[in-house]
């Protein structure tokens, strides 16, 4: 210090210049730092420019066009996929569900003399007081949250009984559900199961507590989640083998898009007591080695809901 | 290095001398030049010193831009001792000169200013001139200096600048010569030969003589440094000027003339006069009888060119109390002049930082400018590299935005292409089981009274292939009440070779199973296993 007051004007002048040197090399060390941030930003503008050159295929307008076309074509092709999907009555589907839970126990009591009636007419046998898929709301609706999801099955019943009693089967011996679920629900549902979920559920079917519903295989299933889900029906009834073909067919003819996803035969142990009784053979005459009887059949049908129609293609 | 201007200041015992002087090819030209003169008397340091710092303030306004200035200290202050040193090393030659110097200083080396020149070489030795100063006194003069604005970078003992002065002077080229430098308190004799120099301080001068004299200041310099014997000298008697003649001659004969080389004893020694006391009347006739030899003052006059006849000393005789001042300027502004430097340490620091200043001002200056290229560069560097990257980005952004339409109709298409097949799988296996049963019945109605009579899912790990277990029934027509034949088998195990054919599906080896039991009835089983690329 003693130095520096005995120099003051050659210290100050040092001093100053000793600041203006140590600005500098902040002054330079900035600078370096930008110049070296700018050139490696051009670097990767280089980088990214060679890289979109060498795209493949080339970012041309011709391709760009060519692409827009394919998209095109493409989404025609979903479209019409979606629209056949939806089947040529998918309007049953678009009626608007019950307000209130009493509504739809009304609906789904309609729902089970209109049924029962179709089978007397049609001499299908049937269980006594059978709600068809739905004994779990003889006394009760469904729940509020579940009125919407409940209605569609009611529809998809019907339109699967209706369509299985033009086949003339002797008897409707079962018709199972699943459970109906909220929106939050399915979206559970799709999480993955345990591998052995399904180890102990039988072949292809297992029964709930309630005799409504039952438990839809998922190696049998269309679902994919987030994509595609679906309502799933299992029917058990006799006849034989012109009653599984005709209810086959009518369910490819899409009415709605109900797909087979299991079909199992079984020799029929005895025909319910409603069922038609055939005449017994008068002695003397000739006993065939084989005589014709009656299959039971258990089928179960997944009703697919598709997503929105395919989106527009980026113009 | 020389320098092209120097100030001086001349700090005699009874006047202080400032001058400006400039070279100019081998001749000095004094610029300007004022001198200050006080009482003197032996004895009185201390009126000395204060007489001084007074003629200091008086002298600065002579000199503009107060800088760097060169003291020479008059004789009365300084001790100045010859030593003889052997042809040594000249790491060595400071070692000796170091222990001579504190064996012929009388006071410790810390309390003196000291410092030595190398005046001659004599015998393959050297002959080396010690000359000391008290410290607190040099500090003093130092510090008065300093006071009035003047830095000192030099300080010189009398004797140094009186060999300058006479050198320079015209007697230069008299190979030896005997220089008596009067002063008011002391006389200084130097003896200046070929080879080498001897040099003596006496502790009278001309203030012995006329002690009575008390000069006076005058306007212009020219007076002032005539004045004091001009004034006083025609007062003094001729027995006084003759006892100061024989005494003056005594010192001579006892210190001086035997130091001369006995080759030169036998030759004529010239002797020169200057100082104030040079101007004695019947000095100069009083010693050349004495001593035998010619006597004449100092011609210096001639060798400096004065600024004008006004403000320069008028006559020859006048500067000769001005070859001190000279002959400083010409040790700093000519060359080959025998040098010392009395001034203290801390002092010669400094002056050598002022010295080295503007080197130092220099460099941080130069280390501050060498910055700035690279800087410009870098500067440079980016600004064409923003530049050339906006060009870029100007060509980038529709190809970015093409690519990004691109990747979004890529990503649109396979999304679309995924769902696409998803849909179409639905839609194929809407009737995957009529085609089961349609193929089924085909390959039975080949083989004929054929039937099945099961048909059941085996459940399967999730990964693997669906599998069917089918029974079924064929009636042997030929055998109808008896065990069924060879040929109903085979019929059966074509059934299932024909079922085999189709690549949807594969009839299993394992879980094949025939029943014979039956009377005309062949019940058989067997797994089919559906094809995971086409699943019901």
């Amino acid at each position: 210090m003693p130095w520096f007051k005995r120099n003051f004007p050659l210290g100050f002048g040092l001093v100053l210049l000793a600041a203006l040197l140590a600005l500098e090399v902040g002054c330079w060390s900035r600078g370096r730092e930008q110049a070296r941030r700018t050139l490696t930003a051009l670097a990767q503008k280089k980088q990214e420019r060679s890289r979109l050159a060498r795209q493949t295929p080339a970012l041309s307008e011709e391709n760009a066009e060519a692409l827009a076309r394919e998209l095109g074509n493409t989404r025609q092709v979903a479209a019409a996929l979606h629209a056949v999907l939806l089947g040529r009555d998918a309007a049953l589907l678009n009626f608007p569900p019950p307000a209130k839970s009493i509504d739809a126990f009304f609906d789904l009591a309609a729902y089970g003399e209109k049924i029962t009636d179709r089978a007397t007419r049609g001499q299908v046998a049937t269980r006594s007081g059978e709600r068809f898929g739905f004994s779990s709301h003889t006394q009760e609706g469904p729940a509020a949250e579940l009125v919407a999801a409940v209605f569609r099955q009611r529809i998809l019943a019907q339109y699967l009984i209706e369509t299985l009693l033009e086949a003339r089967p002797a008897a409707l011996l079962s018709v199972q559900r699943e459970q109906p679920l909220t929106t939050v629900q399915r979206a559970r549902r799709n999480q993955p199961l345990p591998p052995d979920s399904f180890a102990n559920a039988g072949p292809s079917v297992a029964h709930d507590a309630a005799a409504d519903f039952f438990l839809l295989d998922r190696q049998f299933s269309v679902r994919v989640p987030g994509q595609v889900e679906s309502d799933a029906f299992r029917l058990e009834f006799t006849g034989q083998t012109p009653v599984l073909r005709t209810f086959l067919n009518r369910l490819a003819a899409f009415q709605l898009p109900g797909i087979v996803r299991s079909v199992e035969v079984f020799p029929a142990a005895a025909v319910p007591t409603t069922a038609r009784a055939e005449p017994p053979a008068a002695s003397g005459t000739r006993v065939p080695l084989v005589t014709p009887t009656l299959s039971r059949y258990v089928v179960i049908v997944e009703f697919p809901w598709l997503g929105p129609a395919p989106p527009r293609p980026v113009p | 290095m020389y320098l092209s201007r120097t100030v001086v200041l001349d700090c005699g015992a009874s006047r202080t001398a400032l001058g400006i002087f400039e070279r100019q090819g081998r001749r000095l030209r004094c610029v300007d030049f004022a001198v200050e003169v006080f009482p003197a008397s032996a004895g009185h340091e201390d009126h000395w010193l204060k007489n001084t710092c007074t003629a200091l303030g008086t002298l600065r306004i002579h000199v503009p831009n107060p800088g760097p200035v060169v003291l020479v200290l008059p004789p009365h202050l300084v001790l100045t001792k010859l030593i003889k040193l052997p042809g040594v090393a000249p790491a060595q030659r400071e070692k000796i000169i170091r222990f001579e110097a504190g064996s012929h200083i009388p006071s410790a080396l810390s309390e003196v200013v000291w410092d030595s020149a190398v005046v001659g070489k004599r015998d393959g030795g050297l002959e080396v001139l010690l000359a000391a100063a008290k410290s607190e006194v040099v500090a003093a003069i130092c510090a008065a200096v300093q006071a009035v604005g003047m830095k000192p970078y030099l300080i010189l003992p009398s004797a140094l600048a009186t060999l300058a002065g006479f050198r320079l002077g015209s007697a230069a080229a008299a190979s030896s010569a005997l220089v008596l430098n009067l002063g008011a308190r002391s006389t200084t004799l130097l003896l200046s030969e070929a080879g080498g120099l001897v040099a003596r301080t006496l502790a009278f001068g001309a203030n012995h003589v006329a002690p009575q004299f008390t000069p006076r200041n005058h306007d212009t310099a020219g007076e002032v440094a005539a004045h004091p014997f001009a004034a006083g000298g025609a007062s003094l008697t001729a027995a006084t000027v003759e006892s100061f003649a024989t005494r003056l001659v005594q010192e001579i004969t006892r210190s001086v003339l035997p130091s001369r080389q006995p080759c030169d004893r036998a030759n004529s020694l010239p002797v020169y006069l200057t100082g104030g006391g040079a101007r004695l009347a019947g000095l100069a006739e009083s010693l050349a009888e004495k001593l035998s030899f010619p006597v004449a003052p100092l011609e210096i006059h001639s060798a400096i060119d004065w600024p004008d006849v006004a403000t320069g000393p008028a006559t020859a005789g006048q500067s000769l109390a001005l070859v001190d001042l000279i002959g400083a300027a010409a040790t700093q502004l000519l060359p080959d002049q025998p040098m010392l430097n009395l001034l203290p340490p801390i002092l010669r620091r400094q002056a050598e930082l002022r010295r080295r200043q503007p080197w130092l001002i220099a460099a941080a200056v130069l280390a501050v400018a060498a910055l700035l290229p690279p800087l410009w560069q870098d500067r440079m560097v980016t600004v064409e590299a923003q530049q050339k990257s906006i060009a870029l980005e100007t060509e980038l952004a529709p190809l970015r935005e093409r690519e990004t339409r691109y990747r979004a109709n890529l990503q649109q298409l396979a999304a679309l292409r995924q769902q696409a097949a998803q849909w179409q799988d639905l839609y194929d296996r809407r009737v995957s089981w009529l085609q089961l049963f349609a193929e089924l019945q085909e390959r039975l109605g080949r083989v004929e009274d054929v039937w099945l009579e099961k048909l059941q899912v085996i459940s399967a790990p999730a990964t693997g292939p669906q599998k069917l277990a089918i029974s079924g029934r064929l009636l042997d027509r030929a055998n109808p009440v008896s065990r069924v034949g060879f040929e109903a088998t085979n019929r059966v195990k074509t059934l299932l070779q024909d079922i085999n054919l189709s690549p949807d599906w594969q009839v299993a080896e394992e879980g094949q199973r025939f029943d014979h039991t039956s009377p005309g009835i062949l019940k058989f089983d067997f797994i089919l296993v559906i094809s995971p690329h086409h699943p019901l």
